[in-house]
């Protein structure tokens, strides 16, 4: 770090070769004497980032931490960026300005030497704090704000979550999680913007349009048998494994620096829910199979010893799958619209059309969904008929919202007490043509459909991971499709094998197409 | 004996039948269309008025043979033929229709027999023009209990619903099957 009255250290981060002349000249030519350029990026305070441009994974990492700087040039197109230590500047670069914020950062960094104190991150830093200073979080707010500020006056009642705040939660789960998520949050930042397994970036991996099985690996889908070894039939594309979920483009989205372009929607009213429907789809599809992953890597468990069930037991008043339902919930019973309010920001369903409005970018909208820090989270009533009418945020149909929230965040787990030998009681079947859906969905429910089964059993009878049972269950309870029940009459659990042979080709038929 | 596997397409005038069996087909279907007449002529311009054949040809030339019965209630005479042996149902109702309930509750109710002996799986089509009940609607009508029928938004020419409804149907017939 520089000496106050030393120059500012900046360094330029993968620039092309015009800017990197233009600043060179900028910096040395005495049109900015506050600070000099350095070759090299590791000790300096500041950076200058292009973002449309591939970045130094260390940069981003110590732009997370806060120790270094950052001026960020950037599109008209794209959306500025917002950190305590991000500076942005629309191209062109107007030098003026460029000078002004060397300046103020200078200033910022005398003030932050003065109180002696350091912006290295602290240990013991919240995950919250560090969403808020890695995400242009106050932007996406803003819209909201306005929203909401409109429509308060209109409010008829405030349901604070009383329940919520008095849990009183595992604290070694609780650190295991946040852990989880910061790495999550870390890994994403890292990303280096080549092909992500959501189809961002370049070339997706080719999907069929058949079912469920992506075009390349069919062969090993169809012949993969049900054990736990072989499940992993995607491990020769870029989809990383396990609990580390597949990161998405650093140049569209990332937590620290939206680039997403704000939707610029047209659309009416009315195009909404076929734009929300298609939008789900289109990712449904690309996310088919690779959606397996979702369910983690938990190990099957014995039921009878109590640490093992520990391990796949979820709070899920820490997650927004479980808010979001609530939030519905109460919409439904009241026939009104209702708002979410979490230390994320704002969810709005509206009851009419069954739609949640948010203004997160994808890659937040999944931080969000599998974030165990939803104690917070507020919901009331409103009266209002389009909440929505001076804001173009996203629009998602609720139940696919909460049915793919309740996915990521179980991983493989299931609401602390659930039964694992009470029988799963179905009430409907989910409506898979839009929903997520991973790897045994349609053959897990149809058990269910048919039969009376606990979990556990499920798992034995199909010679089924436990993961996909309880992460299907988990969503299939958030949309209230399923429960577990002591059900007395208990089905035959008998299968037929009348034309085994011959459905088994049936379908390998329909997958390989 | 040669099995002889046969798959049931079933739906009122215009719900997607004849589209439906075209999306999975791996044989050019076999139409008999003709032009609209009587109770059809408002609603379409050509009918099933036999039946809609095609065919999933698998690896070892095993054919599945996929028939859709006529929309018209004039044919229900068919129905009982059609379905003896079959797999199970396919059954599709057009959402956009303000009759679509009362046409779900008179399809599975004529199918009644055919179902309870194998199996059922809804496919409710026409959802994004002009939907006329939520899918919640639809599920008032079934019964409580198992087996839970299996009710779908899909649209008859994507051939990954059609595949679904498919891929659901057996799986409901038989969970383990294995792949
Ligand atoms: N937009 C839309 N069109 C559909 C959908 N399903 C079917 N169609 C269209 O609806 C029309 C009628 O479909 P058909 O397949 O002829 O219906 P059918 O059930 O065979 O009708 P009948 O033979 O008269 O009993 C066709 O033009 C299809 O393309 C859907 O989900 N959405
Ligand atoms: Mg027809």
């Amino acid at each position: 770090m520089s000496d106050f009255n030393n120059k500012l250290q900046v360094s330029l981060n993968n620039l092309d070769d015009t800017t990197k002349n233009t600043l060179n000249f900028f910096f040395g030519s005495g049109l900015c004497d506050k600070a000099e350029l350095q070759s090299k990026s590791n000790n300096t305070d500041v950076h200058i980032i292009d973002l449309d441009r591939n970045h130094d994974k260390q940069v981003l990492s110590n732009l997370k931490n806060n120790s270094q700087y950052a001026i960020i040039f950037h599109n008209q197109s794209s959306s500025p960026l917002f950190g305590e230590n991000i500076y942005s500047i629309t191209k062109p670069v107007k030098a003026a300005l460029l000078k002004q914020q060397i300046n103020t950062i200078r200033l910022q960094l005398q003030e932050t030497k003065t109180e002696q104190t350091t912006l290295v991150k602290d240990s013991n830093q919240s995950i919250e704090t560090l969403l808020q200073k890695t995400t242009n979080h106050a932007l996406y707010e803003d819209a909201f704000k306005q929203a909401i500020a409109e429509i308060d006056e209109k409010q008829l009642t405030m349901e604070l979550d009383q329940e919520i705040t008095n849990q009183t939660f595992n604290e070694d789960e609780d650190r295991r999680l946040t852990q989880e998520i910061e790495q999550e949050i870390i890994n994403h930042i890292q990303h280096d913007g080549k092909k992500d397994s959501f189809g961002h970036g370049q070339a997706p991996v080719e999907y069929d349009d058949t079912l469920l099985k992506p075009k390349e690996k069919q062969e090993d889908i169809n012949h993969i048998p049900h054990t736990h070894d072989n499940e992993d039939i995607n491990n020769q594309t870029t989809v990383t494994d396990g609990n580390k979920e597949p990161t998405e483009n650093l140049k569209s989205e990332t937590t620290g620096f939206s680039l997403k372009t704000r939707n610029k929607s047209s659309s009416s009213q009315k195009s909404h829910l076929s734009a929300a429907l298609k939008g789900s789809v289109e990712l449904d599809t690309l996310n088919q199979y690779k959606a397996h992953k979702h369910v983690g890597s938990n190990k099957d468990i014995n039921p009878n010893n109590p640490k093992e069930l520990e391990k796949v037991y979820l709070t899920p008043k820490k997650y927004i799958f479980h808010h979001l339902a609530k939030a519905v919930k109460l919409g439904r019973s009241k026939k009104a619209d209702t708002h979410l309010k979490t230390l994320f920001g704002s969810f709005l369903f509206e009851y009419k059309t069954n739609l949640i409005y948010h203004d997160f970018s994808s890659t937040k909208l999944r931080f969000i969904k599998y974030s165990p820090l939803f104690l917070e989270a507020s919901i009331s009533l409103l009266k209002i008929n389009t909440p929505t009418k001076n804001i173009k945020p996203n629009t998602v149909d609720a139940e696919s919202l909460i049915w793919e929230a309740a996915i990521i965040a179980s991983k493989g787990r299931i609401p602390r007490d659930t039964s694992l030998t009470q029988v799963v009681e179905m009430r409907t079947w989910p409506n898979y043509t839009k929903l997520l859906v991973f790897r045994y969905v349609v053959q897990i429910t149809a058990t269910w459909a048919t039969h009376h089964l606990s979990l556990i059993d499920t798992s034995t009878q199909l010679n089924i991971p436990q993961r996909y049972i309880f992460t299907l269950f988990n969503a299939m309870l958030a949309i209230k499709c399923a429960k577990t029940n002591n059900v007395t009459k208990k089905s035959k659990t008998s299968f037929t094998k009348k034309r085994r042979a011959v459905f088994s080709k049936i379908l390998s038929h329909i997958f390989r197409k | 004996m040669k099995a002889n596997h046969k798959i049931i397409f079933s739906g009122p005038v215009g719900a997607g039948k004849t589209t439906a069996i075209t999306s999975i087909s791996d044989i050019p279907t076999v139409r008999t269309e003709e032009s609209a007449s009587d109770e059809t002529k408002d609603l379409k311009d050509s009918t099933t008025v036999a039946l809609d054949y095609g065919a999933i040809i698998l690896q070892d030339s095993t054919r599945i043979h996929l028939y859709g019965t006529p929309g018209q209630k004039r044919f229900d005479f068919m129905w009982e033929i059609l379905t003896n042996g079959g797999i199970g149902l396919l059954l599709l109702i057009d959402g956009s229709d303000v009759k679509a309930i009362d046409n779900l509750k008179f399809f599975l109710s004529s199918f009644k027999n055919f179902i309870n002996k194998t199996s059922v799986v809804v496919g409710i089509t026409k959802q994004e023009i002009n939907k006329q009940y939520n899918l919640e609607d639809y599920q008032k009508v079934l019964n409580e209990g198992l087996p839970v029928i299996p009710i779908y938004e899909v649209d008859a020419r994507s051939k990954k619903d059609i595949s679904l409804m498919v891929e659901t149907l057996l799986y409901t017939l038989d969970p383990k099957i294995s792949i």
